[in-house]
């Protein structure tokens, strides 16, 4: 097969009725999806949600330098027969364009194994505000996440920092460090 | 999906090159599939770790800390960056320059390593490459914040390829390529209202890169500069560039934005073509070997 480059510059560009999409969203798997991918040798998953004290919370926040939005962080134990073979952590951040759901894997020591994306949404700011929008993130840690068309997803030039991940990443080994050594 | 061949389709993303990577492929089995994208990301990681330009302890932060001292072993994968990294420098006359980081670094888009030469200037031509190796005739900070992202983008379509996917798909933050399947719709944003998309192009195999201000507004400055004046560029104007491979889309989206007159001539030997969308003007202009032409376009902001 010939990979020759092709493409065509669509002549719609130029019509008055540009499309448009009014927003980006895309949701790349389940929670449960993404604990197979992460560890694929474990087992079983155990449900071991963290809610911190206000001393453990200072903790984390003095030592990944971000603050925590929630009191309780989902957690999954991975055990692989029986042994614990790490944490599979559920987490989420928005920034002023996005808000993403995405899973962190570490392993017993607390390192990152992996980070997957479980879903992905820009905004029109101001959304993340609103009750009713916030509203329809509900449930997702459970794994009925929503349905959501992946007709939208080629946009060159999305880029957008993952700053906030990377963010969130530090917080969730810190929460580690504090409450699940 | 068409009747007797089945296929699955999977779509993944993960934080890599400092924004989000997004793989899709669609190959004979669930398994094979995430096989095959799991490879890719290791790829990208890879990729990553020699080419980061954040993390002090990244291969690319050892040569600028060594290479105005002495020579500095190479990698395959950082020996063939700086390579085309210098051949496009070189054939842009400095209009695409890899060793603009000390503004970045004074801008603060870039961060400041405390043990990296203080008194770098930017000057690509100090740079000497010796096959797989390197060294700077003087103190100079490298970074290919330019053109990692689209050599990242190939190497794990390549993978996905050699895999044996039926068709594939790599986003690296706007730097995407794919082969295979029916031609794909390519949205870009808008400069001036970045929620919203433009139908830019169908494409079936090869790359687009784009490079745009857009969320830099709040930003001090913007990070695409040029290099010969330091100027900031892109402060509204889109530039996307379609070419055979994403490094080549990846570096010209520089060299179109710092200077769109003299870009022809290097788009046509790239079989590349660019795509200019400035909100302010009634028009899009499309660039390549042909030259530049003008397209009215209605739908301004």
């Amino acid at each position: 097969m010939s990979h020759s480059p092709a493409w065509l510059i669509v002549p719609a560009l130029i019509a008055p009725a540009v499309a448009v999409s009014p927003a980006y969203a895309v949701q790349y798997m389940t929670a449960e999806g993404a604990q197979k991918q992460m560890f694929p040798e474990a087992s079983r998953f155990v449900d071991h949600p963290v809610r911190l004290t206000d001393a453990q919370r200072d903790l984390v926040e003095k030592a990944a330098n971000v603050r925590m939005r929630y009191p309780e962080q989902p957690v999954w134990q991975a055990l692989a027969n029986g042994k614990p073979v790490g944490w599979f952590v559920l987490d989420e951040v928005y920034g002023k364009h996005e808000f993403i759901t995405y899973a962190v894997a570490l392993d017993v020591t607390g390192a990152v194994r992996s980070v997957e994306i479980i879903d992905y949404r820009e905004t029109h700011g101001g959304e993340i505000g609103n009750a009713k929008w916030r509203a329809q993130f509900v449930g997702k840690h459970h794994g009925d996440a929503l349905k959501l068309g992946d007709d939208i997803q080629n946009i060159s030039g999305a880029t957008l920092s993952c700053k906030h991940i990377s963010e969130g990443v530090r917080r969730v080994v810190a929460i580690h460090e504090v409450a699940l050594k | 999906m068409n009747g007797t061949l089945r296929r699955t389709r999977v779509q993944r993303a993960q934080p890599w090159l400092g924004t989000l990577v997004e793989i899709a492929a669609e190959g004979p089995s669930p398994t094979k599939v995430n096989e095959a994208i799991k490879r890719a990301f290791a790829r990208v990681a890879a990729i990553h770790a020699a080419m980061s330009f954040h993390d002090a302890g990244s291969e690319l932060s050892r040569v600028n800390r060594h290479a105005a001292r002495d020579w500095v072993a190479l990698s395959d994968d950082l020996a063939r960056v700086f390579g085309a990294a210098l051949d496009f420098a070189a054939a842009s006359d400095g209009l695409f320059d890899p060793s603009v980081a000390p503004w970045l670094v004074e801008t603060g888009h870039l961060p400041r390593h405390p043990d990296m030469p203080a008194d770098a200037t930017p000057g690509w031509r100090a740079v000497e490459l010796d096959g797989d190796r390197v060294r700077f005739a003087r103190p100079l900070l490298v970074d290919f914040g330019g053109i990692a992202k689209g050599y990242a983008v190939d190497e794990a379509l390549a993978v996905l390829r050699d895999a044996g996917m039926a068709s594939a798909r790599v986003n690296a933050g706007g730097d995407l390529a794919r082969f295979g399947g029916s031609p794909e719709p390519i949205r870009v944003r808008h400069p001036s209202q970045p929620t919203l998309s433009l139908h830019l192009a169908d494409l079936q195999n090869g790359a687009v890169a784009t490079s745009a201000g857009y969320y830099q507004a709040e930003a001090a400055a913007s990070p695409l500069r040029h290099p010969h004046t330091g100027g900031e560029l892109c402060r509204t104007l889109s530039v996307s560039v379609l070419a055979p491979t994403c490094l080549a889309a990846d570096a010209l989206t520089k060299v179109v934005a710092a200077d769109p007159l003299c870009a022809s001539a290097l788009l046509g030997r790239h079989g590349a073509q660019a795509i200019l969308i400035d909100p302010s003007s009634p028009a899009i202009t499309i660039c390549d070997g042909d030259g530049r032409r003008t397209l009215p376009h209605e739908a301004t902001a």
